[in-house]
């Protein structure tokens, strides 16, 4: 008999254009404009405009539609998380992944053989994010972002710690903080709110309307403000998320020597962390880090595990070395656009 | 130890000496006793670690890791001892004291070493493994000049600075009369015997137009040496030799500590001087940073201490008396020695005099002006030398490459060029001359940016950048450099001003610095 995993190579194809479900005629997080595009969530690197027909979960296309305005997409297809579809003979059900608000797992199920296309995902507890599913599949596609041993985020409430100790070193100094406009700036807000800092937060254009959209998704960030309508505070010891830039030009008069902060799973290797010449370099990410990667595997355990962008090698390793079939999947314009990890 | 981390991270990453001092000021406030203590010397690298290989370590890790695994992150990290912190598991995580941990290693036996650190590990976390590892496998290094951390010191304690410093070299790691006396428990650490730093009179510059209210009555007039002003300390068995801001850099000059026969404290110019021509500044540079100096470097760059004044002398203390008086007493004290001169006072009369004399100054190797000293003025706070140093050359650079300090984040040294021959297809760009960028903190952060935008090659920590940023700079003079392409190297180059955009005028061409040797 043959295996359900080898099965689904006949049926799912990487394509120029990205991964193809040929009997549903769609493809998962096109690299370019198609027909009909499943979206796993809305980073840049996942979510490109022009295509035709959208189906998402309705907090990916509200943030599309932020980011491409009309060129989200002809038809927006809003699809509940857990309720399986028809396309095609292909039975398709979203869950959620974890990495940012709406951010989901689409499983593809087809003659027997199921296939979870995981996009980016995590498994730490975010407030701003519904929490990752096990869903068990024949196939099991994931990133390898962080996949060597190396990378183990630490604790957030540490490194908030960090922040915080920081800040009482130096109250008068302005905190500047960095962070990828959807997902990483709330999920520092929220987690800022839950270790008691209750002022309000300062948010520069983008970072401004992103969390404006979470909080009409329902998520609660506390007291933020539009930088932009605030020219005339003192923004001595508070929190901006804004470029460094901005910040100076428009602040210089109550901003001197501001703190910068950035957040990154990067940030846990030395060599990499001084790149960014941040003075408080955070290891917060929104992707598994090594120990999550290999006990979601585990847990998920797939007959076969197909990786896409990341340190596909040493997690391929690992999955052999356990007797598990692995492969890499190179999938194109999947690395580097703007998300920063 | 995560207080140390926070510290040694925070000094790191901290773009201004303001912020660096905050983050010690925190420490000192936050932590107690040997911890304080041995954090603040590992701080300004006055502690000595025992060393381990990393490679040694890598076998035991490797008994629990996949050594595919390891390979693969080793070649990602690039940092063997980063990469064995990071994936050491450590079963036992719990807070270890500093100085437990410190005392733990300082004690081991050689062969016990290794178990003692891993034993260490194993309870923590993994920036503080990295930490740990880093101190004990890259060789000392300074997260704060110790100048700093004294000013540091003075203001979290509200005691005198110059009383800090006269004790500072007289203590060891972990600093425990430093800080019963700092924190009221005892007083003042007793310095008798002991070869201590007294704080230098400050000094003003006088601006190029020079000075225009004094007389030979009033001041004594000599010659400014370039170079390193320095303070040579020696007490009881004890001889040391200090920079001007109190740095101990005794292990880099034995030719002028070994002939330290007297009891006093005695000060003066150091420069490098041979068969009596004074060599480069930079030449100089390399002798401070080498310690404990070479044979070789002793013999290729001799040092010269050209003494001028002194607190002490045979143990009586000069301080209360005017430089007449203390003058009179260093020429009878004086004798000559191998390496040291007695620095000589010009006679004057007039202010065209000290014109020409200036003037003069311009033409002489290793003299950058005149130095100022009032007759009756006491060697006491408040009273202070004037120098009249002639107006430096100016002129526009190119930036060629950029370089990070060990430690830093900032691209804060600057290697800059000028126009060599012309050539088919454009002239080629010689560098004349590195440089430390002290610039504002925001300006230093879009410098940064610029290099990191614009680099074309990485050699290590040093970067080499497309052409487009320009320095106005200033230097005094212009020094012959046979082993250099540009065959000369501009001296006490300082940067005035980041230019932006490409300046209207041609850049300078080596062939018109040439013209400017002297
Ligand atoms: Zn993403």
């Amino acid at each position: 008999m043959q295996r359900a995993s080898h099965q689904a190579e006949s049926w799912l194809k990487v394509t120029r254009k990205g991964l193809y479900c040929v009997p549903g005629d769609f493809y998962v997080d096109p690299a370019s404009a198609v027909d009909r595009a499943l979206i796993t969530h809305a980073h840049g690197d996942h979510a490109r405009p022009g295509n035709r027909s959208v189906l998402a979960s309705k907090e990916t296309l509200a943030f599309m539609q932020l980011r491409y305005g009309k060129r989200a997409g002809q038809k927006l297809v809003p699809i509940e998380l857990g309720k399986p579809l028809s396309i095609g003979g292909v039975t398709v059900c979203f869950y959620p992944a974890g990495h940012v608000l709406g951010s989901c797992q689409i499983l593809l199920e087809y003659e027997g053989c199921r296939v979870v296309a995981s996009g980016d995902y995590k498994r730490r507890i975010d407030p701003t994010s519904q929490a990752f599913e096990v869903v068990p599949c024949h196939v099991f596609i994931t990133e390898a972002t962080f996949g060597l041993p190396l990378f183990e985020h630490p604790p957030v409430e540490g490194e908030i710690e960090k922040l915080k100790q920081v800040r009482e070193t130096f109250p008068e100094r302005t905190l500047q903080m960095n962070a990828y406009s959807l997902g990483k700036c709330q999920r520092l807000i929220a987690e800022l709110r839950r270790s008691g800092i209750d002022e309000p937060i300062y948010l520069n254009g983008s970072q401004f309307q992103h969390s404006e959209t979470y909080q009409e998704l329902g998520v609660d960030l506390g007291h933020i403000r539009s930088l932009e309508e605030s020219r005339g505070d003192n923004l001595k010891g508070a929190i901006v998320f804004a470029p460094l830039n901005v910040l100076l030009e428009q602040f210089g008069e109550t901003v001197r020597d501001p703190i910068t902060v950035t957040a990154s799973g990067w940030h846990r290797v030395r060599g990499k962390s001084f790149m960014g010449a941040s003075e408080l370099p955070l290891v917060i990410s929104d992707h598994v880090d090594w120990p999550e990667l290999t006990k979601t595997i585990e847990e998920v355990n797939p007959e076969e595990v197909w990786v896409t962008h990341g340190s596909e090698e040493a997690t391929i390793h690992w999955c052999q070395s356990r007797q598990r079939r692995a492969k890499a999947l190179s999938l194109v314009g999947r690395e580097g656009e703007g998300e920063e990890g | 130890m995560k207080g140390l981390t926070f510290l040694l991270d925070g000094l790191s990453n901290a773009p201004t000496d303001e912020a660096k001092q905050g983050y010690l000021k925190n420490f000192l406030k936050k932590t107690s006793g040997a911890d304080r203590g041995y954090g603040l010397a590992i701080a300004v690298s006055e502690l000595n670690m025992p060393t381990v290989k990393a490679a040694a370590l890598k076998g035991s890790l490797l008994d629990r890791l996949d050594p595919k695994l390891f390979e693969l992150s080793h070649g990602f990290a690039g940092d063997l001892s980063e990469t064995i912190a990071l994936l050491w598991p450590a079963p036992a995580i719990k807070e270890l004291r500093i100085a437990e941990v410190i005392e733990r290693l300082k004690i081991a036996k050689k062969q016990d070493l290794q178990t003692v650190l891993e034993d260490i590990l194993n309870c923590q976390e993994a920036s503080e493994r990295r930490m740990l590892l880093k101190l004990m496998t890259a060789g000392k290094k300074a997260f704060l000049p110790g100048s700093l951390a004294k000013s540091a010191l003075a203001s979290w304690s509200k005691v005198d600075l110059t009383e800090i410093e006269e004790v500072w070299a007289t203590l060891t790691p972990p600093y425990k009369e430093l800080f019963d006396w700092l924190e009221g428990r005892v007083s003042k650490p007793n310095t008798i015997g002991r070869a201590i730093f007294k704080s230098p009179l400050s000094t003003i510059r006088l601006d190029e137009q020079g000075p225009n209210s004094l007389s030979p009555e009033v001041h004594a007039v000599g010659w400014s040496w370039e170079g390193l002003r320095v303070q040579l300390s020696s007490f009881g068995d004890e001889v040391k030799l200090f920079s001007e801001i109190g740095e101990d850099i005794t292990a880099a000059f034995p030719d002028i500590v070994d002939q330290a026969d007297f009891h006093g404290i005695v000060e003066g110019v150091l420069q490098v001087v041979k068969d009596g021509v004074v060599l480069p500044s930079e030449m100089l540079q390399q002798r401070v940073g080498r310690r404990p100096t070479t044979k070789k470097l002793l013999e290729s760059h001799p040092a010269l201490f050209r003494v001028d004044d002194a607190q002490n002398l045979e143990d009586r203390a000069l301080n209360g008396l005017t430089f007449r008086q203390r003058r009179e007493a260093l020429e009878k004290w004086f004798r000559p020695r191998t390496n040291w001169d007695l620095s000589s006072l010009i006679d004057w009369r007039t202010i065209d005099d000290l014109d020409k004399l200036r003037e003069e100054s311009t033409t002489m190797k290793g003299v950058d002006g005149l130095i100022l000293k009032r007759w009756e003025g006491k060697y006491i706070k408040d009273e202070e030398w004037l120098f009249w140093l002639n107006p430096p050359f100016t002129t526009t650079l190119v930036l060629l490459y950029g370089e990070k300090r060990p430690g830093s984040s900032q691209f804060s040294e600057l290697t800059l060029g000028a126009r060599g021959e012309e050539a088919e297809g454009g002239a080629s760009i010689l560098p004349v001359g590195k440089v430390s960028c002290r610039v504002e903190a925001d300006e230093q952060k879009a410098v940064n940016q610029w290099i990191e935008a614009n680099t074309v090659e990485r050699f290590g920590p040093v970067r080499s950048v497309a052409q487009g940023l320009w320095f106005e700079v200033s230097f005094s003079s212009v020094q012959k450099a046979s082993r250099r392409k540009a065959g000369l190297v501009l001296d006490n180059l300082e940067v005035r001003r980041v230019l932006w955009e490409e300046p209207n005028e041609v850049l300078v061409s080596v062939k018109e610095l040439t013209s400017l040797l002297n």
